[in-house]
């Protein structure tokens, strides 16, 4: 059993936590840290969680050898920096990092330290994806040509005005960092490196400092295309469609529950997956995978170069939306 | 009752015949010119028409007071100006022209003739973009943000390699002359002016000097972000789908005929247009609406300043495919 401890305890470390807690899940969280713990004392008595006011602290409890990071973007590299010089492995919500820079560094430093790191991709576990996955892998797609993208919420409605996600430090590109991270990453590993991005990001209506609206074009190694766009002020909905040379698949809605398959031979397959919470399973399945490359049982399914291709091809979406020119991925 | 002459007669220039001989009552196709009559005497005669084997003998022999067009792309500009120095009134189809300056040109010369010219966009006369234009202009979807569009055919699959749509010359981006321009027809129908294009086109598997994959981002003057992809290699599908702050629109089905409401609050609302036949019952409308235009009864729906428009964004969007840039709509 992992002993893993969080920093975060907001609406989704909560999910982290919840996630494996009080389950025969192999890694389970015993403390956490947050600015202010008396607003999750009953939290963390429901689910066993020593509180500590200050990470450092946290850092020194020598039973735990995993950190769980649940925090403002912005502040990732430096906590994952902490984690290593305190020996823990890292599991890190995405974004990883904000920059190429930062991802480079933290990912050397965990590598020489020997440790293990685990991105929250938990998208890839969804059973849709899984499915995508396998129709492509086995060629039922045949070649694939385009990818689209896209994923909206109405971000203005749902959280709180002072909410820290409403600043062009944390949210650069409109809803790139927050969501469409996910489907980036969905390409890089169905269809490989990103070789051009070109994006154009607008604030339409929203009152904060963000972009509501932002589209991205995007150029693969392989030859292929791909389309990207998030909203933060429309009704919530994502999209993962796939169209190849011998059928067309897609993922729909929020939850990712509703999956279509359209060969041009054959049979058209629809599959629902009912009330499947992606927001819980996938978390636990992503945090058992990270447990499963700590304990030397399976490598964490993300690899360090897609982690790190990520961070790329998201940095080069921001500098286009920055400059309005077309970039190529460093 | 409107006598009209066709010129071409292939796959498309048969439904416009099928659509009105022997049902409208306003407009009726008498006469036909194909390079090879020989090869549609069956059709020909089943529907009453003379046929000439050269256009210009169609213009000044037969006893038409209309021709429509349904040629390969890059002849309408000439085709019209012929038609316009032989007096007879012009339908024809998209694209109209392959560049602005000879959709200026065409429409000017028409005006001065004091003859109707219009373009063959189909869909508009679907209900479904009736439906769509009234709920925008109710404030149905709050304020709209952005609109995405993707069709694809398997046109590079089927179709065989020496078919004359498979010249850069007549679909100079891909998929965008035969269907984009129907996409774009519509952006502009429900949206207004497009500002900018970002195109990238690609080859990625037919074997001819075609585009396979083709998408494009978009800027309307109004702020609007919008997107499309037409691929010619993949399966059947079509989808069209309006983000606005209060609602979400889903077109999907290459018939039009599905339309699904998600709001912000409430229920999802779904609508099915039956059997209305996007080909048969539209170009039937459609040149029902060129007959009524030249009658002088009724303005065609489709304003001049659009037509020329429409063709302006296609010609920055083939613009842009070659330059890898983005290009302004002039």
């Amino acid at each position: 059993m992992i002993k893993a401890g969080i920093l975060g305890l907001g609406w989704w470390g909560q999910n982290l936590v919840r996630s494996v807690n009080n389950t025969d899940a192999s890694i389970t969280f015993v403390a956490g840290s947050v600015r202010r713990p008396e607003r999750v004392t009953q939290f963390s008595n429901d689910f066993g969680l020593k509180l500590f006011e200050n990470y450092d602290e946290m850092l020194k409890e020598e039973n735990l050898q995993a950190i769980v990071l649940a925090t403002p973007h912005t502040l990732h590299s430096e906590q994952i920096g902490k984690a290593v010089r305190a020996n823990k492995h890292i599991f890190c919500e995405k974004p990883f990092t904000m920059n190429k820079s930062e991802c480079e560094i933290a990912i050397s430093e965990i590598t020489e330290a020997g440790l293990q790191v685990g991105v929250g991709y938990n998208r890839r576990f969804h059973p849709s994806m899984k499915k995508m996955r396998k129709l492509i892998k086995c060629g039922k797609l045949g070649t694939p040509l385009h990818v689209e993208a896209m994923a909206a919420i109405p971000a203005t409605n749902w959280m709180s005005e002072d909410d820290w996600r409403f600043s062009e430090l944390e949210w650069p590109a409109g809803g790139i960092t927050p969501m469409g991270v996910h489907q980036i990453d969905h390409m890089v590993e169905l269809f490989g490196e990103i070789s051009t991005v070109f994006c154009q990001s607008v604030r339409q209506v929203v009152d904060q400092e963000i972009d509501d609206t932002t589209v991205v074009t995007i150029t693969f190694k392989n030859g292929m295309t791909g389309f990207l766009s998030t909203l933060l002020s429309a009704p919530p909905d994502n999209r993962f469609a796939v169209y190849g040379t011998a059928g067309t698949s897609e993922i729909q809605t929020r939850s990712y529950n509703k999956f279509q398959f359209r060969p041009i031979k054959g049979d058209n397959e629809d599959i629902d997956f009912g009330d499947y919470d992606m927001d819980v399973e996938t978390l636990r399945e992503e945090l058992e995978a990270f447990s499963r490359s700590i304990l030397g049982q399976e490598p964490f399914p993300i690899s360090h170069d897609q982690i790190m291709h990520v961070v790329s091809v998201t940095d080069a979406i921001i500098e286009s939306s920055r400059t309005g020119k077309l970039i190529n991925v460093s | 009752m409107i006598n009209a002459g066709i010129v071409g007669l292939g796959w498309w220039g048969q439904n416009l015949v099928n659509s009105v001989n022997d049902k409208s009552e306003s407009i009726r196709f008498s006469a036909g010119a194909v390079r090879h009559p020989d090869k549609v005497v069956e059709f020909s005669q089943k529907n009453h028409l003379e046929m000439y084997s050269s256009y210009d003998q169609m213009l000044s022999e037969a006893d038409i007071d209309s021709v429509v067009l349904a040629t390969p792309h890059s002849l309408h500009a000439e085709q019209m100006m012929n038609a316009i120095s032989a007096g007879k009134h012009i339908y024809c189809e998209k694209p109209f022209t392959m560049n602005k300056s000879d959709a200026e040109k065409v429409i000017k010369e028409a005006n001065n003739a004091n003859l109707t010219v219009v373009v063959g966009h189909n869909r508009r006369f679907h209900p479904v973009m009736t439906n769509l234009r009234k709920m925008l202009a109710s404030g149905e979807f709050g304020i709209p943000l952005h609109v995405e569009a993707t069709e694809s055919v398997p046109a590079g699959i089927m179709l065989p390699p020496d078919t004359w749509r498979f010249d850069r010359n007549e679909w100079p981006a891909g998929g965008m002359t035969p269907m984009g321009i129907h996409l774009i027809d519509g952006m502009i129908d429900l949206f207004g002016r497009v500002k900018s294009v970002f195109c990238q086109s690609v080859n990625r598997v037919v074997k001819a000097d075609i585009d396979d994959t083709t998408s494009v981002l978009l800027q309307f003057e109004n702020g609007m972000t919008g997107y499309i992809a037409v691929m010619v290699a993949a399966q059947m599908s079509f989808r069209l789908t309006i983000h606005g702050t209060d609602a979400a629109a889903h077109v999907t089905q290459r018939s039009y005929n599905k339309l699904q409401i998600t709001p912000m609050n409430g229920e999802i609302e779904s609508i099915d247009y039956g059997d209305f036949n996007i080909e048969m019952d539209a170009l039937n409308l459609e040149l029902e609406a060129f007959a009524a235009a030249v009658e002088n009864s009724e303005e065609y729906p489709i304003p001049q300043d659009q037509i020329i428009h429409a063709v302006a964004v296609l010609e920055a969007i083939i613009e842009s495919s070659k330059t890898k840039e983005l290009v302004q709509v002039s």
